[in-house]
């Protein structure tokens, strides 16, 4: 019954059109009209009552620069046609286009075939919320002080972030509120989390070791001793391409640099009890790299399979917890630490950031690894 | 731009014409048609026409073959003044909205092809484009382009229960020397060099491997400086790898150096001066000899003889700014970002103007 009910339907505006384009007009067929419509998963663009005779010859159309000539669409007057899927659906002339039309964005249709008067008409979608909502959430470290060659600076925000990176949005400013100049790596837009709503910023490595001319004509970026305040723009644009709503600030102080690799015999590892689900605590005698401490500590069973479990980074990146999602089994264990974990500049475990021989360099994946042995009882 | 030399191309099919299959109902398979970027960054031709593609995104790579349409369009490509304002028209919207990623030449029709991304956020949606030599823009219909796709592998975690591990790895460079695709890349949380490479057709290959690149610096040797942009050469009959690194130097080793689990030292030749980063290179010959070009963040486009590169001491010793290999600074080439060889006199290139407009442009080999 669906098929009749939709020939009713499909007669009955047949009927309402006529009568419309008689009444209009007083004399002739209804003119064609622009219709934005949101009916389909994309909105298309379509002109509605074309008369007979030009659906006729528009259907002889067989090019995107054809179709473009008697139907074009555009985000200007003077702008090129957009690209798009042109299809004629019953005496409706409709225009997919190939991405989705923006929202707020006016698109200008001019519709004209020969044999009738051009049609001209601004379609478009309402505008979204313009109100800025996202903002920085946190900025790590945490801690009042960071190390003179601190590396990296981990910005997050509560929404997914636009296409550009954050150079031009951050900005480093000395006690007196001068910008420091180029504190930063060089390199943009690449250093997002994977739905954008954390960015790394890199501090320039080659004002970070010594005996590299950058550091000698500019310095390290920070200096010991002095405040500075990071400042992240508001002006930097989100995924809804709204700029941030508020401009975030954060002061912090610089102590000496740390050139020390990482000495796991300095951790203090509180051990929980057997058959608990009690938190293993791991204290640090100076901050770790946040990034860091949430993939690369982990718990090795006995048979040396990887513990799943709820990791916690405490306050100033001082502690690292890891409560199991099963009770602790009576037994040994290992902590696991992954040579990719770092402190707040860029030291490892048994290897200072700046060290003067070679690495290993690995053939697999596989990463190296330090173990740190304990027992549950 | 980087040339590939590529042994073997899988079937290919473009299709200029859209055919309107919405990104929902694509398929995040290693094989297929209708290849699902995230975003799309790094080009790479085969001298076949086999596209290497890198999603930047999600640190993978897809192998197109653009097939028999890819000659659709007038041979060759012809310069197109602001190419991002014209790029944004035709995919409906505004200038903001877009960002191009790479530029290549077809290596048969020298067409140029560029790599976009329209939109912001985790929306942005990614185009390949085609232009050809009477200027006409098209995209090509990813819905009916058959691909094949690698990861590259994400180090995992040692807690892997834990769902906050917010490691991506993105890539900045590819070139496909003599079986193998050499891929560079840097992560958001490790200031490391990884240079791998895998071999094509993937579906018959690992995973590639990682080998960390070294090059003596100043007195010690820099270990974690990241390579940001390379390109094949042969000296010698030994094909080598010639890789601009963040933080200056330039620096050369044998592709036969890159075996699994090898510690490579690269030879620095040239100190290319501080505050700068490369941005893309070519090897060219002009008038019997060849040369580098190689555009850069703050220095312009530098032009580098080659022939000097197998000889050049290893820079071990501080320098104050520049040293080694010399080069000459094309003036005329300003705000270059993108670069391709175009043909045997011509270079294409994508150049901001001081009014920031990105245009598209062919100018003779220096």
């Amino acid at each position: 019954m669906p098929y009749v009910k939709s020939a009713v339907v499909t007669a009955a505006l047949f009927l309402f059109a006529a009568c419309a384009g008689g009444g209009a007009a007083g004399i002739g067929p209804a003119q064609p009209r622009v219709v934005l419509n949101v009916d389909t998963p994309r909105p298309t663009i379509d002109i509605v009552d074309v008369p007979d005779h030009v659906l006729i010859e528009l259907g002889t159309l067989d090019s995107r620069e054809h179709w473009a000539a008697v139907l074009k669409i555009s985000v200007g007057p003077d702008q090129p046609a957009m690209l798009g899927q042109y299809r004629i659906e019953g005496r409706r002339v409709r225009f997919t286009p190939m991405f989705p039309l923006d929202k707020g964005r006016q698109y200008h249709v001019v519709f004209s075939p020969a044999g009738i008067t051009p049609v001209t008409a601004t379609v478009g979608l309402p505008a979204p919320d313009t109100t800025p909502t996202t903002v920085v959430t946190e900025v790590y470290p945490t801690a009042d002080t960071v190390p003179e060659n601190q590396l990296r600076l981990y910005v997050h925000f509560s929404a997914p972030m636009g296409m550009r990176g954050g150079l031009d949005f951050v900005h480093l400013l000395d006690e007196v509120g001068q910008e420091v100049k180029d504190p930063f790596l060089p390199l943009d837009a690449e250093f997002w989390n994977e739905d954008r709503t954390r960015y790394t910023v890199f501090f320039d490595p080659g004002r970070q070791k010594r005996g590299i001319p950058v550091i000698e004509d500019m310095g390290r970026s920070l200096t010991e001793g002095q405040s500075y305040t990071l400042v992240v723009d508001s002006q930097w644009r989100d995924g809804n391409g709204l700029p941030l709503k508020d401009t975030y600030r954060r002061t912090f102080k610089v102590g000496p640099p740390d050139e020390k690799p990482l000495d796991p015999k300095s951790w203090k590892i509180v051990l929980p009890a057997a058959n608990t689900m009690a938190a293993l605590q791991v204290t640090f005698p100076e901050p770790l790299d946040h990034g860091l401490l949430l993939r690369a500590l982990g718990v090795l069973r006995t048979n040396r399979r990887p513990m799943e479990g709820e990791v916690t980074v405490g306050t100033n990146e001082l502690t690292w917890s890891f409560t199991p999602d099963d009770p602790w089994k009576p037994g040994a264990y290992h902590i696991i630490a992954f040579a990719s974990l770092e402190d707040l500049a860029g030291n490892r475990i048994g290897r200072a950031f700046e060290v003067d021989q070679f690495d290993r360099s690995d053939s697999s994946n596989e990463p190296e690894r330090t173990l740190i042995p304990f027992v549950v009882r | 731009m980087r040339f590939l030399f590529l042994k073997s191309a899988s079937i290919l099919s473009v299709a200029l014409s859209w055919s309107g299959v919405p990104a929902a109902e694509r398929t995040d398979a290693m094989n297929g048609t209708n290849p699902a970027f995230k975003s799309i960054g790094p080009l790479a031709f085969s001298p076949d026409g086999v596209l290497f593609a890198g999603d930047t995104q999600s640190a993978a790579i897809f192998a197109l073959d653009l097939g028999k349409a890819a000659p659709g369009g007038a041979p060759g490509a012809k310069a197109i003044a602001a190419f991002d304002q014209q790029v944004a028209a035709l995919l409906g919207t505004d200038v903001r909205e877009i960002t191009v990623t790479d530029l290549a030449v077809h290596p048969k029709t020298r067409n140029a092809f560029a790599s976009v991304m329209r939109g912001q956020g985790t929306n942005a949606q990614p185009a390949l484009l085609r232009v050809d030599g009477a200027g006409t823009i098209d995209v090509v219909a990813f819905a009916d382009v058959k691909f094949s796709r690698v990861e590259l592998p994400n180090p995992p975690a040692a807690n892997p229960g834990d769902q906050r591990n917010a490691r991506t790895s993105s890539i900045t460079d590819m070139a496909f020397v003599e079986g193998r695709l050499y891929v560079a890349g840097l992560s958001n949380e490790e200031f490391s060099s990884k240079l791998r490479s895998v071999s094509y057709p993937f579906n018959t290959v690992d995973n590639g491997t990682s080998v960390e690149i070294y090059h003596g610096n100043h007195g010690q040797f820099e270990t974690r400086s990241p390579v940001y942009t390379f390109v094949p050469y042969t000296v010698k009959g030994e094909t080598n790898l010639i890789a601009g690194y963040l933080c200056t130097p330039l620096v050369t080793f044998p592709i036969n150096s890159l075996k699994s689990g090898a510690k490579v030292m690269g030879t620095t030749i040239a100190e290319l001066g501080n505050r700068n980063r490369p941005l893309d290179m070519i090897v060219y010959q002009k008038d019997g000899k060849e040369f580098l070009l190689m555009s850069n963040n703050s220095r312009g486009v530098m032009k580098i003889p080659t022939d000097g590169f197998a000889d050049a001491a290893s820079i071990t010793s501080r320098v104050a700014d520049k040293a080694g290999v010399g080069y000459e600074t094309i003036a005329t080439m300003k705000g270059v970002e993108q670069l391709d060889l175009l043909d045997a006199t011509s270079t294409i290139i994508l150049a901001r103007s001081d009014a920031g407009v990105l245009n598209l442009d062919i100018v003779a080999l220096p």
